[in-house]
């Protein structure tokens, strides 16, 4: 019994971590641009890819692999918004959510290519970035790989939200993301601050792609499943808030692990589908979403 | 002659296919004065968005100190010294009333001074200090107006325009607001105001223009339009009466 509690605790910790991590860019581009964007998943794949090769071909410090993922997909996301969005911002009667959800989802498709076309088919094995584990209590322990995603993925989104509140950027995309003409009347150059917004985004779903890749592997379809699990933590959540993105994704993950230890695995997701469909009945705008009004 | 801070020829404006600014010519001096005022509806505040880049002209050109700024984009404009407070407030309703305030105060060199502004319009509005850590969203209609101009004033600006500052102030607000914008005036800074009640800009305006479909119809100082018998009943809702002739 105390074995199933702890390890429906450490695992709603960990699967929450990284469901947060993912999911929180894309509540974020969201809010601010309106955009469901679904290259986030690749940028997860993207992420895999940097840490296998910054691992195992170049052999570097882990941090420098962590580095290196933050910033090749910060560069794609930056890339994506100006490839796939920015030309589409503004424009009259085109339904800009669904043109730029398919867009998007374009530049997923080429991303994946492109890394079928230079690694293969094949699944890389990324090395964790701290090998171990430690006992906490009778036959459960924890990997230190796990701690480190849990505080990598818990610092990232503490520094993302001080940023957010208190930096003078932060405050212009909270600004934006509620009324953005009249954060142009402030001076907020909106062309630039939306690029920025995407490539930090796409950077966050990249730091977790690292941890990813050594709980799964790296393979060009990495990125599927991740982006099906944010987006079912986005909209669960209430589109385009950042609270309610992270409760959603620790709910997610403490009913997945509830699931997991009592039920078993083989069932996890048909419930944890079937327990969202329900809620999401109920509160059909998510956790924390509100109606036709801005969120962040 | 000296280069007008805002000239206006020929400007056509409006939504998608309806022009409401149809043809307006407007110079305005650097340090001047010029309020607008005409029936609703007629192109006033239309002509305020046109100038702060919000909407597109479809046709003419505005210069502002000489620099052609028609098509230019409203961040650029604010950069650039232009301020425009607009109708409706456009507030930020989830952010707090400080934060608000920080807001307009985004470009770097009023950013550096965020500290000292916000101590001038929190001494200029009081009740907004009092709700400094509320959002904006929980504000009344007076206040939400406070906040509006309050964060207008974040920073300096060449020209700043105003579209009806008192709109929902209690009275003695309105006189506040009103001191604040007269002190402005007195400086350097080009004041463009929309205001529908005159009593408020006796002292202020040295230059009124009258808009009505689209075009100014007339321009002078505030007696002058008040002598206008047509003006004076129509626009500026005064009744003249046989006894005191005016």
């Amino acid at each position: 019994m105390v074995v199933d509690v702890i390890a429906i605790v450490t695992t709603t910790i960990i699967l929450g971590s990284i469901y947060g991590l993912v999911a929180i860019g894309m509540s974020l581009i969201y809010g601010i641009l309106r955009v469901l964007d679904m290259s986030q998943g690749s940028m997860v794949m993207v992420g895999s890819f940097v840490a296998w090769a910054a691992l195992v071909l170049a052999q570097v410090n882990p941090l420098i692999a962590l580095a290196a993922a933050f910033g090749v997909t910060f560069i794609l996301g930056v890339l994506t918004q100006l490839v796939s969005v920015q030309p589409l911002v503004g424009r009259a009667s085109i339904d800009f959510e669904m043109v730029t959800f398919i867009t998007t989802f374009a530049v997923a498709m080429v991303l994946v290519n492109v890394a079928l076309e230079i690694f293969g088919p094949r699944q890389r094995n990324v090395p964790p970035l701290l090998a171990g584990q430690v006992s906490i209590y009778q036959g459960v322990s924890l990997p230190y790989q796990s701690i480190a995603m849990v505080c990598v993925s818990l610092g990232l989104m503490l520094v993302f939200a001080a940023f957010l509140s208190k930096s003078r950027y932060g405050l212009a995309i909270r600004a934006v993301a509620q009324d953005a003409n009249a954060a142009r009347l402030m001076g907020v150059p909106i062309k630039r601050l939306f690029p920025l917004t995407m490539g930090l985004a796409s950077a966050l779903a990249g730091v977790a792609g690292v941890f990813l890749g050594a709980t799964y592997f790296a393979y060009p379809q990495a990125g599927d499943l991740p982006l099906l699990e944010a987006l079912i933590v986005v909209i669960f959540g209430g589109l385009g808030s950042l609270p309610g993105t992270v409760y959603a994704a620790y709910l997610v993950g403490l009913i997945q692990s509830i699931i997991e230890v009592t039920v078993g695995l083989t069932w996890t997701l048909p419930i944890l589908y079937a327990v969202i469909v329900a809620i999401l009945i109920i509160r059909p705008q998510g956790l924390m979403g509100k109606r036709s009004e801005a969120r962040l | 002659m000296q280069t007008p801070l805002l000239a206006i020829t020929d400007l056509w404006a409006g939504y998608q296919e309806t022009p409401i600014v149809r043809g307006i010519d407007l110079t305005i001096q650097a340090g001047e004065t010029v309020v607008l005022i005409g029936p609703n509806g007629h192109g006033k505040t239309t002509l305020l968005r046109t100038i702060s880049g919000l909407i597109r002209a479809y046709h003419g050109e505005i210069r502002l100190a000489g620099r052609l700024i028609t098509g230019r984009s409203p961040e650029e404009l604010t950069a650039g010294g232009l301020i425009h407070i607009p109708q409706g407030d456009a507030l930020f309703p989830d952010l707090l009333v400080e934060e608000n305030l920080l807001m307009g105060a985004y470009p770097p060199p009023a950013w550096r001074r965020r500290h000292q502004s916000l101590e001038r319009v929190y001494e200029l509005f009081p009740q907004l200090k009092s709700r400094a850590e509320q959002p904006a969203r929980t504000l009344s209609g007076g206040e939400r107006r406070q906040l509006s101009i309050g964060r207008g004033l974040m920073r300096e600006a060449k020209l700043l325009m105003i579209d009806e500052p008192s709109l929902g102030l209690a009275p003695l607000l309105i006189d506040s607001v009103y001191a604040v914008i007269e002190e402005i005036a007195k400086s350097t800074t080009t004041v463009l105001l929309v205001e529908e009640n005159f009593k408020h800009i006796r002292r202020l305006a040295k230059r009124v223009c009258v808009l009505e479909m689209g075009r100014i119809v007339r321009t002078g100082t505030l007696d002058e339009l008040l002598n206008d018998a047509v003006v004076a009943e129509s626009y500026l809702g005064v009744v003249r009466g046989p006894k005191n002739g005016r």
